[in-house]
């Protein structure tokens, strides 16, 4: 897994490191239980402070992706692939809501949104 | 949380110089930056809680222990590094280790030898030939030669080249790996700090000004600019400060505060600095 | 303790040296010409020279800081330096009295040689708490005053004692030796009650 930080993205810190690691677990690059870095050896390597990391590591626990041992680390959760699944459905479903949003601005019609989609899943 | 340090109501005064009611805490486990300009009171702050200056009044406790009662062997519970380094200038830096093993209880000479090979630093040139930044990193490899909880630096990277602040701030890096060390770092040289440290006290005049967390303090502040003309119509309770410029000026606000006209950018810890010490208020 | 002596005798290697050197060549002259003189005086340098530079050293690159933060007691960083005098105390006193044995009673007296013993001893504690005080650079006008305050009357002190014959001799002997130790102790509380209050 690779993180990458930027100082002039809007957002802040911890929400790039939450968001990148939370790709990384939907995509499969971190796998069920695998170990995290370590918050401190993360802050370490980003240049950030401890607190950053640990922000981003709680909320990533909070909302089920990653669970910690005290004295081990933290590690991805142990989950069914469902779980993954639904979250991806769910951040494809914010994707379509957005892109028709925009075929509506421009007046498309159901059909041609459709076929539209069917050209770019076939490639 | 756990208090490794309470600084609490320091007063003192010399000349014109004072610190006023000065007060903040190194949580356990964390970095916590005192910046400020040159002559603000970071370094007699410092010098108080290592107890080489006496403050008119208030109280310093380490682990919830005055600092005063503190036996010989909790202080070296306390690392430092000087601003100036306080090291014999005439010996090589393996005659500091024959000194060094009697002097601190928990001396680790293992620990001292890979430190000076990891920042190639030489043994046998005495420190006086070193230039700056090999001072530094040799007191600061001191610093971490022994077993200890907390460090206090006082400005360990002035006057350095980017390569040897960026060394020290490693070395940094590497001692709060263990989660039980705390680090307290004076400096006004902020864009090192801007990465390392959970807290940041701000000291102007000998007052503490800000006492926050970093990361909800660099979301605090913005900065716009506006005219003359716009600065009547401001709500001056809620300018902090603002800076005229020859045509123009510069406001920084509480980001909440600022009217939807204005587009800003965040201030960094520099501007926030900077206001407070050279603007008005409004 | 140990340490801050390692330091000192590493820091100030090259004058002590030096030091040791000049006591050599010193003493030398001294049974040469068959005269005591020669030696006392060096020996009263050294002895008063030694801690004093170090000091200075330590001023210079606030070895007193880093010691005083590093926790160590103020009454071990204070003792260390007379402590150092005190070596070459007994260093410079034994060249006295080896010069004293090699030229004999009729080139010396008793007196002559214990004297500067302790008169070592008192410039030593006269000048350690002022510049504990003020800094070996301050406080160097007063202790080339005291130096010359306390050579005359020990001078002036001495042509009388020789005066007055050999009996009385040893009874002053034994009473500057005590006033010398009295006199160590007292400047050494004193050098420690400076300390407590000094800023660094």
């Amino acid at each position: 897994m690779n993180i990458f930080i930027s100082n002039t993205s809007g957002k802040s810190l911890y929400e790039q490191i939450y968001e990148q690691i939370k790709n990384s677990i939907l995509d499969g690059t971190l796998k069920e239980g695998e170990a995290l870095p370590t918050i401190r050896g993360l802050a370490k390597d980003l240049r950030i402070s401890v607190i950053t990391t640990s922000r981003a590591y709680s909320d990533l626990e909070r909302d089920g992706y990653i669970y910690s041992v005290t004295g081990k680390g933290s590690f991805v959760s142990e989950r069914s692939r469902e779980f993954v699944r639904e979250k991806n459905l769910t951040e494809m479903e914010d994707y379509i809501l957005k892109a028709v949003k925009i075929a509506n601005r421009c007046a498309l019609k159901e059909e041609e949104f459709i076929e539209t989609v069917r050209l770019i899943f076939r490639g | 949380m756990i208090k490794k340090l309470q600084v609490k109501s320091l007063f003192k005064t010399y000349g014109d110089f004072e610190l006023n009611n000065v007060t903040f805490d190194v949580p356990c486990g964390t970095v916590v930056g005192l910046i400020g300009e040159n002559g603000a009171g970071k370094s007699t702050v410092i010098k108080s809680i290592l107890g080489c200056t006496h403050p008119d009044k208030g109280e310093i406790l380490f682990e919830s222990k005055n600092i005063d009662l503190l036996s010989d062997k909790e202080k070296q519970k306390i690392a430092f590094v000087l601003d100036d380094t306080g090291l014999p200038m005439e010996l090589t830096l393996s005659e500091l280790n024959k000194v060094l093993i009697s002097i601190f209880d928990k001396w680790d000479q293992g620990k001292f030898n890979f430190l000076l090979g990891r920042m190639n630093l030489p043994k046998d040139k005495t420190i006086k030939n070193f230039s700056k930044g090999m001072k530094m990193k040799a007191a600061i490899a001191v610093a971490l030669s022994y077993d200890n909880e907390l460090l206090i630096l006082d400005e360990p990277t002035g006057g350095l080249d980017p390569v040897s602040r960026d060394e020290i701030i490693e070395m940094l890096y590497d001692y709060i790996q263990n989660e039980n060390k705390s680090v307290l770092i004076s400096s006004h040289i902020t864009s090192d700090l801007e990465k390392l440290c959970d807290y940041i006290v701000y000291l102007n005049k000998g007052k503490v000004v800000l006492n926050e967390e970093k990361d909800a303090l660099l979301e605090k502040f913005v900065i716009y600019s506006c005219d003359e003309n716009d600065l009547k119509e401001l709500d001056r309770k809620k300018v902090v400060r603002i800076m005229r410029r020859a045509y123009g000026a510069d406001v920084m606000q509480l980001k909440e505060d600022v009217p939807e006209r204005f587009s800003y950018r965040k201030a960094g810890l520099e501007d926030i600095m900077l206001f407070y010490s050279k603007g008005v208020s409004l | 303790m140990k340490g801050l002596l390692i330091k000192d005798f590493y820091n100030i290697k090259k004058q002590i040296i030096w030091y040791i050197g000049m006591i050599i060549i010193f003493f030398s002259i001294s049974v040469a010409v068959k005269n005591i003189a020669f030696m006392v005086s060096i020996g009263m340098l050294v002895t008063i020279s030694i801690p004093l530079t170090a000091i200075a050293y330590e001023e210079k690159e606030s070895w007193q800081k880093f010691i005083v933060a590093s926790g160590m007691s103020k009454k071990i960083i204070v003792f260390e330096k007379y402590l150092l005098g005190l070596i070459f105390f007994a260093v410079s006193s034994a060249g006295y009295v080896a010069v004293f044995f090699i030229l004999g009673e009729n080139a010396s007296s008793l007196t002559e040689v214990l004297i500067p013993v302790f008169l070592q001893l008192l410039i030593l504690s006269a000048i350690l708490p002022p510049v504990f005080k003020f800094g070996v650079e301050k406080a160097r006008t007063f202790t080339i005053i005291i130096v010359v305050i306390i050579m005359l009357v020990l001078v002036g002190f001495l042509n009388y004692a020789l005066n007055i014959g050999k009996d009385v001799e040893i009874i002053i002997c034994v009473v500057l030796s005590i006033i010398s130790a009295v006199f160590t102790a007292l400047s050494y509380i004193l050098s420690v009650k400076i300390y407590n209050k000094k800023e660094f």
